[in-house]
């Protein structure tokens, strides 16, 4: 027990590292930095040695990564610091990046938890986006949007359930397939709808909530003014939690992906399962490409998902199936995006390495404080014949 | 369940395979150079190929306006048309090769991103005539002859519309005049490099803040760049991100202050927008494509295009804008009548 809390201890110093050197506490003296620094990887060894080794790791990578980050703040100026460390943008920036991906991942599980590898949720949140746009377009309601965003992404998961569980599929093939058909469809749809001047300038868009809270010192910036979807999409986390572990649709749901022959056996229509499993997943995929068009840009562009689904996978991956470390991981991301947007300001050649920055995150992440990841035990696999 | 499934996909890959066949053969005819060709025998219709760059066809900038001069070729010069669309990088020396190789009369390129591969592609085909959009063919590594680089001055057209935003901001009592670019490549940096000028020019004292998305097609990151900017208190938002910049005017949008367009006319989107800055690389093709036809084609050597021949300029205007019309007329017959040459267009 002690030396779980000294290797969380080690953790948290390896950032407190990197914490005190930028605003606002904004400590000059790298010397401040080193000793805190080193602390942690000191109580990172002690935790290794009393055998909580993949925390007491993490502590000592916490640690190196506070005392580079640490001393490469302290060693810039102060004006460029204070303009790219500003707490509260960027929260509220990355919640904007992470959207998109907490939809994604969201889905993911909902289809992988089920058996059925969703490689092909960049497809059902680009073809989100587009019908989001067309569907508040034509309707002139942005909830109406949503709706045929979410139908558009249910009718592409019935696609991908149709291949993958009722012809048996290759499940990465069916979703790579869908992948290219969305920006085919999208990408034919919208030239032929909407021509060369794209989306008409007053489509309608989800609004924001604003709160009252704007004297709260960083909620408020955070917290204060974001878009509807974006606490849709922090609310579809819990519940999918609530529905995944605590009820028994959930539970029948897992166990389509962890022993469909077995859950047969008890009498679980497994294939039906798996198809709504998959069409929810579109359909929560879907929200997140309307977030993008409707809710953030106010406009489709083609491809405009960007790969996006592709990261939402990987944050579900890296978040072990489970909603909540899914959210973190999707966090980390838009954190990452938000921060390497903002970093040129010291060094504008190095903007492209910047870009990089949420993968190396998650690869010192992965590797330090993640353990192995284990899917679904029948994760991929069709049901077996009779 | 077994064979059926398997005749249905049998089906649907002879389908397939009729419907491939029939689709080429139907396309032929449509080709219009054929027709036109009939009609006066006595010009042979040239093959004018184009490859985008990553941007896309759909851009509302850029690849959409060189592929608006094409069309304008093959309307009224009768030539036979054929655009290839980039999906990556690497699709640009494959997309080039393969209308090289179809005995194209004329391969276009557009977009500097394309130089590298314009560099590998064209010393292959000397039999090819090749065009660029932004690359100075002279200093090409290669040195091909038979490629013909067409060059704009961005810088000129970045300085009036800085020169618009400068004067605005002054009358506003001051505030920054932000810029959000796409990649740090010379036609982008010549853009803002002219409006950070022109802005200082207008107005000694504003400030300026410029960022780079890094992107040319994904939106996201260039609004979060702008909306950072106009927290900080940009006034005026210019974008020169092709298809991100569109991100980057609807924040402008969104926070109630002026946008600038980029390359095409984009006053369409939107009241917020200033005005533009234009670069008329429809007319470029177009000139390009009529040299090969007349003969005056002429490969390692370039075109170019500033404002005293109209191949840039500024756009339409929105109600802010046209209060500083004279004052920008006035600009631009400085810049024409070569009064005004030391406008930089590179980024300090």
């Amino acid at each position: 027990m002690t030396a779980k809390r000294i290797g969380w201890g080690a953790v948290v110093l390896g950032f407190l590292a990197f914490f005190v050197a930028v605003p606002p506490l904004t400590v000059r003296s790298p010397i401040v930095v080193i000793v805190i620094a080193v602390a942690a990887m000191a109580a990172g060894s002690y935790a290794i040695t009393a055998g909580e080794k993949r925390l007491g790791w993490g502590g000592i990578i916490a640690g190196m990564i506070g005392l580079v980050g640490g001393y490469a703040a302290t060693q810039s100026g102060v004006a460029n610091l204070e303009r790219v460390v500003v707490w509260g943008a960027l929260g509220a920036a990355t919640l904007r990046y992470a959207t998109p991906l907490i939809f994604g991942a969201v889905g993911g599980l909902f289809s992988e938890r089920a058996g059925v590898i969703n490689i092909g949720l960049e497809g059902m949140m680009l073809m989100g986006a587009f019908f989001g746009a067309w569907g508040a377009d034509v309707t002139s309601s942005w909830l109406l949007g949503i709706v045929i965003a979410i139908a558009a992404g249910a009718v592409f998961g019935a696609i991908h359930a149709l291949f993958a569980v009722s012809f048996r599929a290759d499940q990465i093939v069916s979703g790579t397939a869908l992948n290219l058909l969305a920006v085919g469809v999208t990408g034919y749809l919208f030239v032929e709808v909407y021509g060369d001047l794209g989306t008409p300038d007053d489509l309608p868009s989800v609004p924001n909530v604003s709160l009252p809270i704007d004297w709260l010192p960083l909620l408020g910036d955070i917290f204060g003014d974001l878009n509807l979807l974006v606490w849709l999409a922090l609310a579809a986390v819990l519940m999918t939690w609530v529905f995944m572990f605590r009820t028994s649709w959930g539970l029948r749901l897992r166990s389509a992906g962890e022993n469909p022959l077995a859950a047969e056996t008890a009498g679980l229509n497994v294939v039906r399962t798996r198809y709504l499993a998959v069409m929810a997943s579109g359909g929560l995929a879907a929200m997140g490409g309307a977030f993008l068009s409707i809710g953030f840009l106010h406009t489709f562009t083609q491809n405009m998902t960007a790969g996006r689904g592709f990261i939402a996978l990987a944050a579900l991956i890296f978040g072990r199936w489970r909603p909540g470390l899914a959210l973190a991981a999707t966090l980390l991301f838009g954190f990452g995006s938000a921060l390497a947007q903002r970093l040129p300001v010291f060094s504008p050649s190095g903007a492209v390495l910047f870009q990089a920055l949420p993968y190396v995150l998650t690869l010192i992440a992965v590797t330090g404080l993640i353990g192995r990841s284990i899917p679904p035990l029948a994760l991929g696999r069709p049901l077996p014949r009779n | 369940m077994r064979r059926p499934l398997h005749l249905i996909a049998l089906l649907a890959m002879v389908c397939s395979l009729f419907v491939a066949a029939c689709g080429s053969e139907e396309e032929e005819p449509a080709t219009g150079g054929n027709k036109t060709a009939e009609e006066t025998p006595a010009k042979e219709a040239i093959k004018v190929g184009l490859v985008t760059d990553i941007g896309g066809l759909n851009d509302r900038s850029f690849n959409q306006l060189a592929n608006e001069g094409l069309e304008r070729a093959k309307a009224e010069l009768g030539v036979e048309t054929r655009v290839l669309i980039s999906k990556a990088n690497s699709d640009y020396v494959p997309n080039l090769s393969t209308l090289a190789q179809q005995q194209y009369d004329l391969v276009i390129g557009v977009g500097f991103l394309m130089a590298d591969a314009m560099n590998t592609v064209a010393p292959k085909f000397p039999n090819t005539n090749f065009a660029i959009i932004d690359v100075d063919a002279t200093t090409m590594k290669a040195k091909p002859t038979n490629v013909s680089g067409a060059l704009f001055k961005e810088n000129e057209a970045g300085y009036l519309v800085g020169y618009m935003a400068g004067l605005y901001l002054k009358d506003e009592g001051g505030g920054t005049a932000s810029s959000v670019g796409g990649q740090k490549i010379p036609p982008v940096d010549a853009y803002i490099a002219g409006y950070q000028a022109g802005v200082q020019a207008a107005n000694p004292e504003a400030k300026v803040v410029n960022g780079y998305s890094q992107k040319f097609d994904d939106p996201a990151p260039c609004k979060e760049l702008a909306l950072d900017h106009i927290a900080q208190g940009a006034k005026v938002v210019f974008q020169v991100a092709g298809g991100c910049g569109l991100g980057a005017l609807d924040a402008a949008k969104e926070k109630g202050v002026q946008g600038i367009g980029v390359d095409a006319d984009q006053a369409y989107l939107g009241d917020q927008i200033m005005t533009s800055a234009l670069k008329k690389v429809d007319v470029a093709v177009y000139d390009e494509i009529k040299a090969v036809q007349d003969g005056s084609f002429k490969g390692g050597d370039n075109r170019l295009f500033d404002v005293k021949s109209g191949g840039v300029g500024i756009g339409e205007t929105n109600e802010v804008g046209a209060k500083y019309a004279d004052q920008i007329k006035a600009e631009q017959d400085k810049i024409a009548s070569g009064e005004l040459t030391d406008i930089p267009n590179t980024v300090q």
